[in-house]
């Protein structure tokens, strides 16, 4: 019994081991447009935190010290990686990372990032066609132990061909209980990079 | 044979260590975090209930009782680091650690976690949010068969693994004790229940394993497996000479192994919120434990719930919403017996009907009624719950 279970452990830890989330990333760019030599180039919007303030600095719209909860969708200011994605010159789309916060530590419930209270983030990856569309959305990392519903490819797959502008927790993505706030806030930040893109 | 499992834990961790570094350099890839890293986190969840049995030719006092109020005390240390505890206060007077760990994020699929932690078998035990459930008490099949709230010391793994939509958790932890202080701790009318040490100086010279693994692949479905596996702790074994074949054979049947299956279903769609979970529990070497102990212990002990509810006048932004539930319960300590006969008293099934307001996801007020009924009952018991349901 025991031994089973140690090899099951270990398969699961090589698994995660050949995942990384580039390789996750261009694997699901090879799906998306397949057959396509896709080139990835980091770009800057106004939008977005500029490159050149990565590595450490906070932004400069950083709450002021002592103050432990910023707004958790802002885009502005907020390190983002914004690539655009080309093939030879026509443009296919572009792929946004991202971190937002969510899901308090004790758990998904009311009481908000707003609060005072201590939330967790989540790093997700938008890609999005010319026209803003979403073509995929992917969880890449979840700090929280609430909340993981929101990884499930189905529910995610609800909010494909959609613009963020259009979406409305509770119809269309469906309403997920146990990860009420995470999931609203992805939702949320999905409509925020809508309106800022525009 | 030990070397080769020296050898295999060794790799292990060059593995683990490899994969956080590989994590690291991917985190140029990652964006760095806009928030402040660290964050003190307060909670609580409460269950204050009223339950009046109701009796035909007889007066029946009801009970009001402040059950639970657990306060939840959490610290993020970074990304990866974190510590959260749960202190109860039950019964208005009876104080608890219902969970204390850290946990350690190598990796989203691997994450080692240390402390007071919840067993995860059956949906209630660890989803024990009163506003999250139906109904004012728990379950009976999570009172009885799954003793809610069961949480013992140890360590162990959890990840996910969102490419196949799987959350894993696997622990080594304490396990129950079944004879303390010149007495049996186990019964038929309350199953393991007694048996929970709780980490208040607890003992262990038997560890056992417990695992669960969930899908949520499909929109709308939790499904979970779980299993737990030991033997039960005796102080008879401490300081117990080994040499002395006689008290060896007495302290042995002080000690019943523990061997527990469950699988749960929560689906949600649309208005609809259905549950169901079934536990199967074998204990061996009941016979020697019921001789020494004078208990009715069964060999195997099961049961099953299934449960419908739906939500009217909702708003699902919010979690406002009326939510009337039905469910039926049953469960049998004595469903496979080793030394008597099965005792129809512990065959047991029950109905609940009742409705939850629910304000949000944090507040419920809840009504329900509940008929319940053992082989040796004649007629149905009858009790009328009333309650609030909190969590922050």
């Amino acid at each position: 019994m025991k031994k089973i279970l140690l090899l099951t452990l270990s398969a699961l830890l090589t698994i995660a081991a050949v995942w990384p989330h580039e390789r996750q990333l261009k694997r699901v760019i090879r799906k998306l447009w397949p057959g396509l030599e896709v080139k990835w180039e980091e770009i800057e919007h106004p939008a977005f935190r500029p490159a050149s303030l990565r590595g450490g600095q906070m932004p400069a719209t950083a709450p002021p010290a002592g103050k432990q909860t910023p707004p958790p969708n802002t885009l502005i200011g907020t390190p983002d990686r914004l690539y655009r994605l080309s093939h030879a010159d026509t443009l296919l789309g572009w792929l946004l990372i991202r971190k937002s916060a969510a899901c308090h530590l004790g758990g998904c419930f009311e009481g908000g990032t707003d609060k005072g209270v201590a939330y967790e983030e989540f790093t997700y990856a938008v890609f999005l066609d010319p026209d803003r569309r979403i073509k995929r959305i992917l969880m890449l990392e979840m700090e929280s132990d609430y909340g993981y519903q929101i990884s499930s490819k189905s529910w995610l797959r609800q909010m494909e061909g959609l613009r963020g502008c259009e979406l409305t927790y509770g119809q269309q993505p469906d309403a997920i209980s146990g990860a009420t706030i995470s999931a609203r806030s992805l939702v949320e930040d999905l409509k925020n990079i809508c309106y800022l893109l525009e | 044979m030990r070397t080769k499992w020296i050898a295999f834990f060794a790799c292990w961790l060059g593995v683990a260590a490899g994969m956080t570094a590989q994590t690291t350099t991917d985190s140029t890839f990652i964006p760095n975090s806009p928030f402040p890293a660290s964050g003190l986190a307060i909670g609580a969840y409460a269950q204050l209930d009223y339950n009046q049995p109701v009796g035909k030719s007889t007066y029946e006092t009801g009970t009001l009782d402040a059950h639970r109020l657990v306060t939840t005390l959490a610290y993020r240390y970074n990304a990866r680091l974190r510590f959260m505890s749960e202190i109860e206060v039950e019964h208005g007077s009876e104080i608890f650690i219902e969970q204390a760990w850290m946990s350690w994020k190598f990796h989203e699929a691997l994450r080692f976690k240390a402390g007071v932690l919840l067993v995860p078998m059956g949906i209630i035990n660890e989803y024990h949010e009163p506003p999250t459930y139906s109904g004012v008490e728990r379950p009976l099949l999570d009172t009885y068969l799954v003793p809610s709230t069961w949480r013992e010391m140890g360590a162990g793994f959890t990840g996910r693994l969102p490419v196949a939509s799987l959350n894993y958790q696997i622990y080594v932890l304490n396990g129950f004790a079944s004879y303390k202080d010149g007495q049996g701790l186990l019964k038929a009318s309350s199953g393991l229940r007694k048996g929970r040490q709780k980490a208040i100086e607890s003992f262990v010279h038997n560890p056992a394993l417990s695992a669960k693994l969930s899908y949520y692949g499909l929109p709308g479905l939790e499904w979970s497996a779980s299993l737990y596996a030991g033997k039960t702790q005796s102080d008879l074994f401490s300081g117990l000479d080994r040499r002395d074949a006689k008290a060896v054979a007495r302290a042995d049947s002080s000690v019943i192994g523990t061997l527990m299956l469950g699988t749960a279903v929560r689906f949600k769609k649309g208005r609809w919120n259905l549950r169901a979970q079934y536990i199967y529990a074998r204990l061996s070497h009941t016979e020697a434990y019921n001789a020494f102990t004078g208990a009715e212990l069964g060999s195997l002990m099961q049961g099953y719930y299934l449960e419908a509810a739906a939500e009217f006048f909702r708003d699902p932004a919010k979690g406002r919403a009326l939510v009337p539930f039905v469910r039926y319960e049953f469960y049998d300590t004595n469903s496979k017996t080793d030394s008597h006969n099965p005792n129809p008293a512990y065959k047991r099934h029950a109905w609940f009907v009742g409705a939850a307001w629910k304000f949000n996801t944090g507040m419920a007020l809840k009504l329900d009624y509940r008929w319940q009924q053992s082989a040796l009952d004649s007629q149905w018991n009858q009790m009328l719950n009333a309650g609030v349901g909190v969590w922050f």
